[in-house]
Order: C-alpha cells, then sequence, then structure tokens
C-alpha cells in the first residue's frame, strides 16, 4: 500500500515537472520577466478595455499563453513587445465575443462607471474619460505610441496592422483626442460661468 | 500640415525617448516646435500618457508572479490532457460512423429479407416455429444496435 502510495506521489512529481519543463521557461526566469513587464501590460489592457477586472483577467491569460509557446523571443524588447501582441490579440478575441453576443457597442464603448473599477486605480482620469470616447484601435494605437514609446513598425507589428496606416491613424486618433480634451476644457470653463448666471 | 503629421514628429519622439524635456531640446527642434501646432500637441499628448501610465503602473492591482506561474501550470497539465484524449475522442468519432454504417447497410439489405420472413410467418402457420426465433433475433439485435449507438452518442455529448 505504502509502496503504491509512493509509486503514485513519484508519478504525480514526474508528471508536474513535465509540465513545467512545457512551459517556456523556468519559474525564476519568469519571475523576472513578469516583475519588469506585468505593470505597463495591465496599464496597457486596462486603459484599452477600459475595465480593469478584465485587465486583470487579460493579463492571467497572456501569461499563460506566452508560457505555453515553444519558442517565445529571448531578447526583452522582443519579449515585451510579443506579450503587447498575445495582449492585443486576446483584446480583440474579447470584442469579437462581445460584439457575437450583443451586449455592448464595443466601438462606442465607453469607460465601466466607478461601481466597476478596482479601487485607487485612476482609471477615470481626464485622459481616461478621452480615451473612453475613441474607438479600442484609436486607444492602442495612442497607449503603445506615447505610453509605450513604440515605433510605427513596432505599433504595426503589435496590432497586426500595415505600417504604412500606422502613422495616419495614429495622426487622426491624436487630433481627435486632443479635440475630446480641449471641448472638455472648454466645457469646464464655461460650467462656472453658467453657475453664476 | 499633412494629414499624417510633420516630418519632425519622429525626431521629436525619439528626443522624448531619451527622456529630453521640450526645454533641453537642440534649437532647432525648439524652434520648430514653437511653431508648429501639429509637434505641440504630440509633446503634450505624450507627456499626457507617460504621466498617467506612471499613475497607472504604480497602482496596478496586478498579481503575484506565483500565482500565474500555478495558473499556467494548470493551463499546461489541462492543454496535456486534452493532447492525450484527442486519439481516443478519434477513434470514438470513427468507431461511432463505422457502427452507424454497418446499421444503416442491415437495415438497408435486411429489410426485404425481414419482410419476407414476416410474409411467410403469416401465410405458413407451421413454420412460425422455425422462422419467429430467427426474425425476433434480428430485430432484437437492430433494437440492442440502435440502444449501443445512442449510448455511444450520449457519451461523446457528455464528454464535449
Amino acid at each position: 500500500m505504502l509502496t503504491r502510495a509512493m509509486a503514485l506521489t513519484k508519478g504525480e512529481a514526474a508528471e508536474a515537472e513535465a509540465e513545467v519543463k512545457s512551459l517556456a521557461m523556468d519559474e525564476e526566469s519568469f519571475r523576472i520577466v513578469y516583475e519588469r513587464t506585468a505593470r505597463p501590460l495591465w496599464a496597457y489592457l486596462a486603459r484599452v478595455s477600459g475595465d480593469p477586472a478584465l485587465a486583470d483577467d487579460l493579463l492571467q491569460e497572456c501569461y499563460c499563453r506566452f508560457l505555453s509557446q515553444a519558442d517565445p523571443p529571448q531578447e526583452e524588447a522582443h519579449r515585451k513587445n510579443y506579450l503587447f501582441r498575445i495582449a492585443t490579440n486576446l483584446l480583440r478575441d474579447h470584442w469579437r465575443e462581445t460584439r457575437r453576443h450583443a451586449v455592448t457597442d464595443v466601438e462606442t464603448a465607453d469607460i465601466p462607471s466607478e461601481d466597476h473599477a478596482v479601487a485607487n486605480v485612476p482609471l477615470r482620469s481626464d485622459l481616461g474619460r478621452a480615451l473612453g470616447r475613441l474607438k479600442p484601435r484609436e486607444r492602442q494605437l495612442l497607449w503603445l505610441a506615447y505610453a509605450e514609446g513604440a515605433s510605427h513598425k513596432e505599433i504595426a507589428q503589435t496590432s497586426g496592422m500595415k505600417a504604412a496606416s500606422v502613422r495616419p491613424l495614429l495622426f487622426r486618433a491624436r487630433k481627435k483626442l486632443l479635440d475630446l480634451i480641449g471641448e472638455r476644457a472648454h466645457n469646464h470653463r464655461q460650467e462656472p460661468g453658467k453657475a453664476r448666471s | 500640415m499633412k494629414p499624417s503629421g510633420c516630418e519632425n514628429e519622429v525626431l521629436i519622439l525619439e528626443a522624448l525617448g531619451q527622456g529630453l524635456a521640450p526645454e533641453a531640446m537642440e534649437e532647432p527642434l525648439r524652434r520648430h516646435v514653437a511653431g508648429c501646432t501639429s509637434c505641440a500637441g504630440l509633446i503634450s499628448v505624450y507627456e499626457l500618457f507617460q504621466r498617467d501610465s506612471e499613475q497607472l503602473c504604480a497602482a496596478a492591482p496586478v498579481p503575484e508572479a506565483g500565482r500565474v506561474w500555478w495558473r499556467a501550470t494548470l493551463a499546461a497539465r489541462r492543454a496535456a490532457a486534452e493532447r492525450a484524449l484527442r486519439p481516443i475522442l478519434i477513434a470514438e468519432k470513427i468507431a461511432l460512423a463505422v457502427g452507424g454504417g454497418v446499421l444503416i447497410a442491415l437495415l438497408v439489405f435486411a429489410a426485404p429479407w425481414l419482410a419476407r420472413q414476416l410474409e411467410h410467418t403469416r401465410t405458413l402457420p407451421d413454420a412460425v416455429v422455425y422462422s419467429f426465433p430467427l426474425a425476433s433475433l434480428i430485430i432484437t439485435g437492430i433494437i440492442v444496435c440502435v440502444l449501443l449507438m445512442a449510448g455511444a452518442l450520449y457519451t461523446l455529448w457528455a464528454e464535449q
């Protein structure tokens, strides 16, 4: 009985070891990669999706997919782009699924209300509100270009669009964002006047 | 201004990416920014995103690396189990298809013979002793086959 239990434990240990070996890297290397990339990746997911809870889920799924790859990039910059590409694909899959179930119109989906947001995460800043009025693709482009400092080529690789299309789309998105922020600032200036009159 | 922005944007983004403040940029670039609305807009958007990114990263409630690692291990285990089960599922589907084919063929080929047997039984009451057990055996066989098929179909459905 004891021998059988020991054999079972040995078998389970071997199985667990085989599972770990099937992952792209060992736990310690993963920890280092994770510490360096998790926060920017979460910020990207949260800003583009507008939903911190969804960002949590997708972040974990993102690393699961990354670890299940047979040959993930070894260079740090490539690895980061690769993770952002997985995140972008996951977001796209999520929107496709949402569209299929037709719960909300994701193209014009606004940032969820504060009730849905994780506490202490400043999602509803002026920028957050303005981004919430842009299309998801525009949010992606803007975040990758200006928060992550990605080049047009890197953005094209991450988002799966042509490099030549990035520049005009980015320019239009930026103009739209500035208009929205300007409109908001203008409304703010108007409000005290209204209150006085 | 072009619909895709100013030509100097790449240079400005490079400078900003290196951590240079707009005031610390080279003189020609600074003079250009002062007169170009597109580049001025670019700088304000860049600074806005950088600030926002810093705030979000600082407040990001990311789970511990160990938890994500554990989840990845579970996912790998599930994937391995699915890979191991795939040939069995394929074999089950093949067996089901073959079984279904055999049953249909049997029904098609045995139908005239069965009809003849039943006719024979009706016209020759003495022959009932010989033909009835055979006919009933075949009918029972078909019923068993149908039940087995239903069981296999249910098992496949339950697994999926």
